[in-house]
């Protein structure tokens, strides 16, 4: 495997924003990688875990839950465009303020399971005995996989897939990383941010054991992580919750807060073989036009109500305003909830320069890198601009582009592509700098617009009754504990996860960590081994982590002859 | 004072880099975040006292384990200007003569000293 540098330095952690879905993987060095990118398609092997991250994150915005929130934001946006700070209205400001606490309170809810989805992604997800495959696994089977003659003659790039995760699985690289997962607080809010990385993991590990009890189908640990994904982002009675204008501030909150709090409560009861077989179903459903939403009709009322509330909104994108700035505004953010499909896997700054051929050439501190094609209206240029490789996983295409400004002015797919998409793919704005300016402008003219406002005091209330009851909603859920250790649990792992439950021993933390991702794939025997060729004792690691499992009163292990199953 | 700053650490690297240096002190300076981004987990920078042995450890440590991470060196001059130096140290190569160098060159410390201490604690 190669080495790891994903803790890397100044550039940050990779992210994902929820509005544009625009993604950021900290561990893709574009520049450096383009030649092996442009030739095999894939991205480097460090990267993985990044890319499942965020690619989970990307998939779970890229649906009906995730377009409401859109709409919300690029709502409130172009009210605050639209306003002049001096002569704003109460009830302007009221109702920038009113799609800011939907979107704010929705985002705080579903933060902590948004990232245990992704974390679950990454230590847990593996193909099973169920027909569909997530798409973030089948991206992951395509961006790193390395299949045999054989299994591309025979369509099953499966088993590559297994062995890339099986690799990953028993790595130090990704045992550290759970790790460092494993020593976070057992808390949903840090400094007065909503961020919960363990208590929503926890969560949906406590979560998939339940399950597993009800139908053996969760035992394929990637359907369970489509399924949950499914539950939660493909279901417009929360939109309709989101965007219900009939009540509004606390009002407003509240009743997303009652429904998230309702939804995650019937998850557990979920589990029947009725759900697993439609679920399974609709994974496997073709997109609508929306390009978002599986083709289906809406179960309830408020399913239909979300439906209409969504598609109406979409409407308002596509109708011509009166005045000319707000349609103008529109269009830009018909053009922003369109390129939502795409994800970003790398992009940097380079010089890009074309005179008369047909060719770009795209060079660096005065080294050439690459020759682009260039499009046929792209014009002479000579200066600043990006090269980004991005691709659509929900419409199954990659291509690398290059931006002159906001222009792409080279565009190549990886496979073959119709003109429908190439000529909407030029339309949109590829250029990266560009893109996370005009989002921070907009984000800034929001804010301004707000600030000292009254509707400003009113949010940061909300906000913070909101994140109040974070805790109370996810952690009891969590931990496999009675309900008489829970409180003596939660504290002690409230600052440092499990470190303190294992006598603050990072190392002992460490191996604990590789048995829980590697168990469930390898046979005991074949982990030992593992193990000892990291210097580790896995005998000597199931010994103590046993001692603090029966002090604390928290299952770490089911331990058998031949078979370890992990519960966390 | 003099002192070193190593960027872009996660919790659990934090944690082991502060048992290698034992009781020193160690202030940590959390990353900024976006509130509504969906972010890969924190990191943080941590600040130390420029020493030789401060050096030798963060040099083994990170010539142990599979990263890069970027160390910067304050230095507030007597006109009150804060002079800052950066250089990244990678795995492969953060124990080499050169990348031992350049950390004796940054930090102002006796280059002997310094590889003489890595060589030691190398060994342990």
């Amino acid at each position: 495997m190669a080495k790891s540098d994903l803790f890397c330095s100044l550039e940050g952690s990779s992210w994902t924003d929820p509005v544009t879905n625009w993604t950021l993987l900290a561990g893709v060095k574009l520049d450096v990688t383009l030649a092996n990118i442009l030739k095999r398609g894939q991205l480097p092997p460090m990267s993985y875990p990044a890319f499942v991250h965020e690619c989970t994150h990307h998939w779970s915005f890229h649906t009906e839950v995730g377009v409401a929130l859109a709409m919300l934001q690029l709502n409130a946006r172009r009210k605050a465009m639209l306003m002049k700070k001096t002569s704003a209205t109460f009830s302007d400001l009221e109702a920038i303020s009113e799609a800011q606490t939907r979107y704010e309170t929705t985002i705080a809810l579903l933060k902590p399971l948004a990232e245990g989805l992704a974390l679950f992604a990454e230590f847990d997800a593996f193909p099973g005995k169920m027909p569909s495959l997530s798409l973030p696994s089948g991206w992951v089977m395509a961006l790193y996989g390395e299949p045999t003659k054989d299994e591309i003659a025979d369509e099953n790039l499966i088993p590559a897939l297994e062995r890339h995760l099986l690799r990953w699985r028993t790595s130090m690289e990704l045992a550290r990383r759970k790790a460092n997962l494993m020593i976070q607080p057992l808390r949903c809010v840090e400094t007065n941010t909503v961020r919960g990385y363990l208590p929503g993991y926890l969560l949906l590990k406590q979560l998939q054991i339940v399950a597993i009890i009800r139908d053996a189908a969760f035992l394929d640990a990637d359907f369970f992580y489509s399924y949950t994904k499914h539950f939660f982002f493909n279901d417009f009675a929360f939109v309709d919750a989101i965007l219900d204008s009939g009540e509004s501030d606390v009002g407003a909150a509240e009743h997303i807060a009652v429904y998230f709090q309702q939804r995650l409560s019937a998850f557990a009861h979920s589990f029947t073989k009725e759900n697993v077989a439609r679920v399974a179903k609709e994974l496997n459903a073709p997109l609508s036009h929306q390009r978002f939403l599986p083709d289906l009709k809406p179960g309830t009322a408020a399913d239909a109500r979300g439906q209409k509330r969504l598609l109406d909104l979409m409407e308002e994108l596509r109708t011509k305003a009166d005045d000319k700035l707000e349609s103008a505004l529109r269009k830009v953010d018909m053009w922003t909830i369109a390129q939502r499909e795409l994800m970003c896997l790398g992009s940097f700054s380079a010089t890009l320069r074309r005179k008369g051929s047909g060719l770009i050439n795209i060079s660096r501190d005065g080294n050439p890198i690459a020759w682009f094609p260039a499009l046929p209206d792209a014009g002479e240029f000579d200066g600043e601009g990006t090269v980004a490789y991005f691709f659509s996983p929900s419409r199954r295409y990659r291509a690398m582009a290059a931006s002159f400004g906001t222009r792409v002015v080279s565009l190549t797919f990886l496979e073959d592509q119709d003109d429908s998409i190439r000529n909407e793919v030029v339309g949109y704005i590829l250029n990266r700098d560009f893109a996370e300016s005009a989002d921070a402008a907009l984000r800034d003219r929001v804010q301004e617009m707000l600030a000292d406002s009254v509707q400003a005091n009113v949010r940061n209330i909300i906000g913070q009754l909101t994140r109040d009851i974070l805790d109370r909603i996810y952690i009891p859920q969590s931990l496999n504990v009675t309900d008489e250790k829970l409180p003596i649990v939660a504290a002690a792992m409230s600052e440092d996860g499990f470190l303190p439950l294992l006598d603050g021993d990072l190392e002992l933390l460490t191996s604990v960590a590789l048995v829980s991702t590697a168990a469930s794939l390898v046979p005991r025997s074949l982990l030992a081994k593992i193990m000892k060729s990291y210097g580790r004792d896995l005998e000597d690691a199931l010994r103590r982590a046993e001692l603090a499992s029966e002090k604390w009163g928290i299952p770490f292990f089911n331990v058998d002859k031949e078979t370890i199953v992990s519960l966390l | 004072m003099e002192q070193l700053r190593v960027y872009g650490l996660s919790k659990y690297e934090q944690k082991q880099l502060q048992q290698m240096l034992a009781d020193a002190p160690m202030e940590i300076v959390p990353e900024p975040l976006a509130s509504d981004r969906h972010q890969d987990l924190a990191t943080v920078s941590v600040i130390i006292a420029v020493s030789i042995p401060a050096l030798a450890v963060l040099a083994l440590w990170v010539s142990r384990g599979s990263r890069e991470v970027t160390v910067e060196r304050t230095e507030t001059t007597s006109s009150g200007t804060i002079v800052t130096n950066r250089y990244t140290l990678r795995s492969k190569e953060a124990i080499s003569a050169a990348a031992i160098g350049k950390l004796a060159e940054i930090f102002k410390v006796d280059f002997g000293k310094l590889l003489k201490l890595i060589e030691k604690l190398g060994s342990v």
